[in-house]
């Protein structure tokens, strides 16, 4: 008896330690969808697999649609006078409306962040030496660094652009956004640096990247498409030249491209079909683009293509008076990617309510089609686009006068010539006709639908006036806004958005730094 | 051959006196003590012997072969009090049904113990009484039955998720809900739908059939939970099920049948007229407040109305009538149980469907258990299995197109109408963008099937004496299909042309205990009883998914589809624990008991991986003392006890603490790859320190009375601390955050309970019980630096209860100009109002918490007649009305949806001077969110009632039947709130109201027949 107790008593004492030094061990677990991090990026591989994700970063999806997977599209469209949000309620709505405040604001803030640390990841791994193969692939490290450096900049661009005054507003001077060129820790907490100073580190990881050599220099179209090459990032960096002022580098930068770049302007005949990324001469002209690749790897039904789309949520349409202005030139081709109501009846052969509303008039924009593939959600975000670069040097050109007036001539000529119908009969510039205005109408046609209208016009301190007045005719077909909403430039306080308040809540520094007026 | 015959004579008369004094033969009959009836098949035993009988139908026993010897029978019946009698020849005994009062066991997974001796906070509650109630969730039955209990439902859709919170909420990201034991093995629990589509989710505990329930009971402070360690911060629940005993197979059969529908008149609004009406009124505000005359707003008035409030050709539609329906519930069940002194068993079979009030919601089970018990010669074995089939069916909720909640409330105006004149389906529905939600219920389907096993197996091996090994073995396995289909012809499936989601997830649970108990009484008087023990688990979850889109017909399955893709993932969690135990006992006067367990879980870093978990606690039996003996007739029980101790949680994710690069951030076809979570090797355990000073009385042996002080402070709570989203680490939302080890939380309170046996005779019956609680949570830290985070209207603040709503407080309405008017709450605490929000300073307008909840029950019967009716009740709390969108006072959605009933025209401003109850309404205004919206969750609710009657015996013993009895019984049956809410009180855990499936009235009626 004494001997059973005992035994069952060394038995479980046995058991006990006997198992405690091997508890440890069987309690250890590891996920089945990850590696840790100081494990992740050692080698190429790991490089190229990083750097696919950082594009898919860029890309978004549909939980994270505050970037280039759709706001950052309708952000530069809604809020100038040549887009509108459709109706009250829709997801472009409190963009185009600007009746914000700070708690209800919209925000492009975290994702591109999360950009920026994806960029930085690699960046890092690539200086701090962490990748043990680098000499047998030197080439492709270098290309991927370098394409990192692109992609920190661009990010780092929108966000100046979308909370700091513009550049040439003040040359710089007030606040920005922070500038991040680390993997930072959690409890970080940074502030605003001027937006002259996020300028000058951005044109620097430009000039870096293009100046390194290491970028993929495409000797034909499509060669890298859907990644950085040298071409895109020269265009990345004309651009930044010219929202910065510095008009001799934009204009060489530009320059150097369209001489030198395999990429050309589109044909008229081209133009309405190159839009549906299935079509051959799709990449004759994008020089950059974000590429939603099926079904698994798409926005859904948050991207741009499905709000843009009569099929999707039809979310934003053109505003009557950019429609009136488009159609005023018959010889324009660009006529043909704003499309009107497709579906007219209902089953039982009643009109729609879409019909019923703009009947025959174009208005929704159509650079992102149903295309072969049938879906606007597969289509493609264009980024960086050759006819940018076009009006780019044209607007430098004229803004730099004298010497250069021919310049801004022959590049506007070239645009309005490629989207002529009828070739001869277009109606061309010369040097004692060719103004600012008549390059920025041009701009406003060409870049219509690709975030761009808000930030030109806020660059080059313009009005935007969405209706005259209450009138219905004057009215077009806006629904009615508030008065410092309907009509406004860059003084207004809504001209650039509140740093989010989960930012401002999160981090007191840069909660005394927050924009006037919010 | 006479000197043979002699001897033979007296070899008969020895050898028959021998027998004579060796057995005796005892009659007897065994009678109930409440109306006087046998008691057909109780048990009657010779104490520590196997001889013995059961009783017949007329409650006689006969027993031929008790041993001289014996001294003592020992009579036993279920649900009675055991009786010993002294042997003699004719016995007649009478048993006393268990009153609960002073012989109340506690049932922990480590041991029973009487309620008198242990010095823990535990409640039991009887589910006998309710084993009537028309629910499908075993939580409704504890409802107001336990003191410092709540109990709250996500949704009213069958089989939706509830949640219990015992003394407050404790944790922040971690679990809030307690331990469930069942029959000694922690089950699995929670919500195991893999999409969000509907809040309600499919609750795990939804498979368990309530009427295999014998009893549960509830732990609540950390001396009584604290065996469970790691899991048990928030209490446990311990559910004993039905384990049959020795006598008679008894048969049980029972059916009900009943109809359900909305407990409270959810969200009222306007009919087409009378939205008609007010819109007219807003437009006609709008162009005046533009300062246009009356005759130009009356005219753009008459000629905007129409594009928002025209009247169908079907005329003004009543959503409520075409999305919701009466719901019905069926229950039909069959039970046996039964068994001789070795063996018992109890098995069971039942089916349950219950219908929601929205057309496509339902619940379906059929779930079958049999529990068997064997007591060879030093071994007993326990051996149960249970196995679920359960079917749901879920509409879509939140601010879903499909949600019908949603249509009726907000988005589907009377000028909207399901069908068009040829019948086919209508697509005007402005503020859906064409969805009709007839259409979308017609189509689509959101269904979910679980298939559960639950096994165990124990043993326990008595040593020697008091020494006993136990060893129990148990397999929780569940399985849920699911399937969402998108139409190709509603809203949802048109872009893509018809999508079907189908997941199927395995969770499986081992689950190994091992533990030796000793006791032994020294010196008579001090008594020990010693536990020790070692427990493994081992869980698994595997996650398959497949979609199909592009159907060119309407074959749902996705070898039809078009396109196709799919995705699978694996997670494991794994934890050990060794614990002990110590109970001392001095003269059943002084107790003191101690334990220890030390858990070490796969979901922390090597480092913190370990926890240790303790407590200490004691009690004093007043009564028993000496100096109290004079009082013993009127107090007879009065016991002091106090405890402390230390229990944990684990971190939610299974691994949290690990930073990872994950994969699937594809790019072009290409594999990606991103950071997926920061590394965090300092995550560690959740601690909850709990204290509890609890008062136990009984007076006159009928009345008893706990009162109970308790603190519960948890520690090292695991916070989603907002980080600045520079760093550009982010959730899976795009939310900027990290978990991290820094909340703190208290939650102190009172709770009193009442058990009054009022009248307890031959023919009548009444008990009551009462408790009532009050529990204030203060947020102690959040993060070190931060003094509050603001997540929409809620506010978590250092010194405020954890859920506190910050919002403008409002004002009522300015009579010059008809806006809403906030106090500005500046600096000076001056009382200055305005009617720009963004001059006034948000502030905290109220809390979540209720300041005092609880329950009231009464049990009456008269003879062949049962009444229990189950009251809770709720002061002092609140909720807050998070559906923006019909708060504008004409806004958007006012205008393409609905208007809320309580816009009465009269009520609105409408001119200066107006001293009005409600801003003026006009077409444009935006809602802003303020104190108006808080609304007050007093209320009072019927919650169970049940009435039977019961055929005299007399009467079903002729037809040969036990016991017929024939019963109607509600669940929600009536409910007084505030005018102001109007939605129902069980409102969601933070209080936030959106468009949630208001909770079920259900009435049944029913059959019960036992043979």
């Amino acid at each position: 008896m004494i001997t059973r107790i005992y035994k069952s008593l060394i038995l479980q004492m046995a058991a006990v330690i006997g198992l405690s030094s091997c508890v440890n061990n069987w309690l250890d677990q590891t996920p089945s969808n990850g590696i840790p991090t100081n494990q992740a990026i050692t080698n190429y591989n790991d490089a190229k697999t990083a750097m696919y994700g950082m594009y898919d970063g860029l890309q978004g999806n549909s939980k994270y649609n505050e970037y280039y997977a759709a706001r950052m599209f309708y952000y530069g469209d809604v809020r100038g006078d040549d887009m509108q949000a459709r109706d009250q309620g829709m997801r472009t709505s409190s963009c185009y409306e600007m009746r914000y405040t700070v708690d209800d604001a919209p925000a492009i803030w975290n994702i591109p962040y999360n950009v920026i640390r994806r960029a930085n990841r690699i960046i890092e791994a690539v200086d701090n030496k962490k990748i043990l193969d680098a000499d047998k692939y030197q080439k492709q490290i270098d290309d991927i660094y370098a394409q990192a450096k692109v992609v920190r900049a661009l990010v780092h661009f929108d966000l100046v652009r979308i909370y700091g005054n513009p550049y040439t507003s003040d040359n710089g001077i007030s606040l920005g956004v922070p500038f991040v060129d680390t993997a930072l820790a959690t409890d970080a907490q940074q502030g605003r640096e001027t937006v002259a100073k996020v300028y000058e580190k951005v044109i620097k990881d430009l000039t870096d990247a293009v100046g390194s050599g290491a970028l993929h220099k495409s000797e034909k179209v499509g060669e890298k498409q859907g990644f950085i090459d040298q071409w895109a990032a020269e265009a990345l960096l004309a651009r930044v030249y010219l929202y910065k002022g510095e008009n001799e580098l934009a204009l060489s930068t530009a320059k150097n491209i369209i001489k030198n770049s395999p990429y050309k302007l589109w044909e008229a005949d081209e133009y309405a079909d190159a839009w549906d990324k299935m079509n051959a001469k799709h990449t004759k002209e994008i020089m950059f683009e974000l590429i939603n690749n099926g079904t698994d790897d798409w926005a859904d039904r948050e991207g741009i293509g499905y709000l843009y789309n009569e099929d999707g949520y039809a979310d934003a349409i053109c505003t009557k008076s950019f429609v009136d202005m488009l159609k005023a030139e018959q010889n324009d081709v660009r006529i043909s990617v704003v499309l009107p109501v497709q579906k007219k009846t209902d089953d039982k052969g009643n009109p729609t309510e879409l019909y019923k509303k703009y009947g025959d008039e174009p208005i929704f924009i159509n650079k992102f089609p149903n295309g072969q593939q049938g879906d606007p959600r597969l289509q493609n975000l264009p980024i960086l686009r050759l006819s940018e670069v076009y009006l780019n040097a044209a607007e430098a050109a004229i803004k730099l006068g004298g010497g250069y007036m021919d310049d801004a001539v022959n590049y506007l000529n070239d645009i309005i010539k490629a989207r002529s119908l009828d070739v001869n009969s277009a109606k061309l510039v010369d040097n004692s006709t060719v103004t600012l205005e008549r390059v920025l109408l041009e701009r406003r046609k060409e870049l219509v639908g690709e975030g761009h209208r808000f930030f030109d016009a806020m660059r080059n301190n313009e009005t935007i006036v969405r209706y005259e007045s209450q009138d219905k005719d004057k009215m077009g077909w806006h629904y009615a806004l508030n008065e410092d909403s309907r009509k406004f430039d860059r003084t207004y306080f809504r001209a650039i958005l509140p740093i989010p308040v989960s930012e401002v809540n999160a981090n007191p520094v840069i909660a005394k730094q927050q924009n006037p007026g919010y | 051959m006479r000197r043979k015959l002699m001897l033979l004579i007296s070899c008969l008369v020895v050898w028959v006196g021998l027998v004579n004094a060796q057995v005796l033969k005892v009659t007897g009959t065994v009678t109930s003590s409440e109306d006087g009836l046998p008691v057909v098949g109780a048990s009657v035993l010779v104490k520590g012997t196997t001889v013995g009988t059961v009783t017949d139908i007329d409650g006689n026993f006969s027993i031929p072969n008790v041993p001289e010897t014996a001294k003592i029978l020992v009579v036993s019946f279920i649900g009675m009090r055991t009786e010993e009698v002294a042997v003699t020849p004719t016995i007649n005994v009478v048993l006393h049904p268990d009153t609960e009062l002073l012989d109340e066991v506690v049932v922990t997974g480590y041991g029973n113990f009487k309620k008198s001796s242990f010095t823990g906070s535990a409640s039991s509650v009887s589910t006998e009484k309710l084993k009537d109630v028309p629910s499908v969730s075993v939580q409704d039955r504890l409802a107001g039955s336990v003191s410092g209990v709540q109990i709250t439902s996500t949704s009213g859709q069958p089989g939706a998720v509830a949640s219990v919170r015992i003394r407050g909420m404790g944790s922040i990201n971690a679990s809030n809900e307690p331990l469930y034991v069942i029959d000694g093995v922690p089950m699995l629990n929670g919500n195991v739908s893999e999409f969000s589509y509907a809040n309600s989710g499919n609750s795990l505990m939804a498979t368990l059939n309530s009427n295999d329930i014998e009893s549960m009971t509830v732990i609540k402070d950390a001396a009584a939970a604290s065996l469970y360690g790691s899991r048990a911060a928030n209490g446990v629940i311990i559910i004993t099920t039905k384990r049959g005993s020795a006598g008679k197979t008894q048969f049980n059969v029972k059916a009900d049948w009943g109809m359900s529908d909305m407990a409270i008149n959810y969200r009222p609004i306007l009919n087409g007229v009378e939205r008609r009406e007010i819109l007219h009124l807003g437009l006609k505000n709008y162009m005046l407040n533009a300062g246009k005359s009356e005759e130009e707003a009356i005219a753009y008035a008459d000629s905007r109305i129409d594009s928002y409030a025209a009247e169908p050709w079907s005329g003004y539609t009543d959503w409520k009538d075409v999305l919701f329906r009466k719901g019905s519930h069926q229950n039909y069940e069959v039970s046996a149980q039964g068994g001789s002194e070795k063996t018992h068993f109890y098995t069971s079979f039942s089916y349950t469907k219950q219908n929601g009030i929205t057309n496509v919601s339902g619940y379906e089970r059929f779930t079958g258990r049999a529990n068997v018990n064997h007591k060879a010669d030093r071994v007993s074995i326990d051996a149960s299995a249970m196995f679920t089939n359960s079917t749901q069916n879920v509409n879509n909720e939140a601010t879903s197109f499909a949600n019908p909640i949603m249509c009726y409330a907000m988005t589907a105006s009377p000028s909207t109408f399901p069908y068009n004149e040829d019948g086919s389906f209508s697509t005007v529905f402005p503020a859906l963008n064409g969805a009709n939600p007839v259409q979308t219920e017609t189509y689509n389907y959101n269904r979910s099937v679980v298939n559960r096993l639950m096994g165990s197996l124990g043993a326990t091996w008595n040593i020697w004496e008091n020494l006993n090994l136990k060893e129990i073995l148990s397999y929780d396995f569940s399985q849920n299909n699911e399937k969402v289909w998108w139409d190709p012809r509603s809203n949802d499936g048109r872009s893509s042309n018809g999508v079907m989601q189908r997941v199927m997830t395995n969770r499986a649970k081992l689950n190994t205990q091992t533990q030796l108990t000793y006791n032994k009484t020294v010196a008579e008087n001090h008594n020990f009883d010693v536990l020790l023990g070692f427990e493994t688990e081992d869980y698994g979850y595997e996650y398959v998914y497949a979609n199909g889109n592009t159907y060119p017909s309407y074959l749902p399955e996705i070898e039809n589809a078009g396109d196709s893709r799919a995705s699978s993932s694996v997670s494991k969690y794994r934890m050990t624990s060794f614990l002990g135990r110590l109970n001392y006992d001095f003269a059943d006067k002084y107790y003191l008991s101690a334990s220890y367990r030390r858990d070490g879980s796969s979901r922390l870093s090597r480092d913190s991986r370990w926890g240790d978990f303790w407590s200490v606690s004691g009690s004093w039996r007043i009564s028993g003392e000496s100096f109290m003996e004079s009082v013993q007739g009127v107090l007879s029980d009065l016991k002091l006890r106090a405890s402390y101790g230390v229990n944990g949680t684990q971190p939610t994710d299974l691994y949290g603490y690990l930073g990872v690069f994950g994969f699937g951030y594809n790019y072009k076809g290409n594999g990606g790859s991103a950071e997926m979570r920061v590394d965090n090797p300092n995550m560690r355990w959740e601690k909850n320190y709990a204290t509890n000073i609890g008062l136990d009385i009984t007076l006159w042996n009928r009345l008893s009375m706990t009162i109970e002080w308790y603190n519960r402070d948890t520690k090292d709570l695991l916070m989603n601390k907002a980080i600045s989203g520079v760093t550009g680490i982010i959730d899976g939302s795009g939310v900027a955050n990290t978990l991290m080890n820094v909340g703190e939380m208290r939650n102190r309170g009172v709770e009193v309970e009442l058990k009054s046996t009022n009248i307890q005779n031959k023919d009548w019956t009444w008990t009551t019980t009462f408790n009532i609680s009050h529990n204030r949570n203060t947020l102690l830290k959040l993060d070190g630096n931060q003094n509050e985070m603001i997540n929409g209207p809620l506010i978590h603040r250092v010194g405020e209860p954890y859920y506190s709503i910050y919002a403008y407080e409002y004002a009522g309405v300015d009579s010059n100009t008809g806006k809403e008017l906030y106090f500005i709450n500046g600096g000076k605490g001056s009382r200055e109002t305005t009617t720009n929000s963004s001059e006034a300073n948000k502030t905290i307008v109220g809390a979540i918490e209720p300041k005092v909840q609880g329950g009231l029950t009464n049990f009456i019967s008269w003879k062949f007649i049962d009444f229990n009716m189950t009251l809770t009740y709720s002061i002092g709390g609140h909720a807050f009305d998070y559906a923006t969108w019909l708060q504008s006072n004409g806004g958007t959605y006012n205008y393409v949806g609905n208007v809320p009933a309580y816009y009465k025209i009269e009520d609105t401003w409408q001119k200066p001077g107006d001293d009005a109850k409600l801003p003026q309404f006009a077409y444009g205004n935006k809602n802003i969110s303020s104190s108006r919206w808080l609304m007050s969750t007093d209320h009072l609710r019927i919650k169970n009632l049940t009435v039977g009657f019961t055929m005299p015996s007399s009467l079903s013993s002729r037809l040969g039947l036990g016991k017929v009895r024939a019963y109607v019984a509600a669940n929600n049956l009536l409910t007084w709130k505030s005018k102001d809410l109007y939605v129902d009180p069980e409102t969601p855990v933070n209080g936030l109201c959106t468009f949630e499936t208001p909770a079920l009235r259900t009435v049944t009626f029913g059959m019960e027949i036992g043979f």
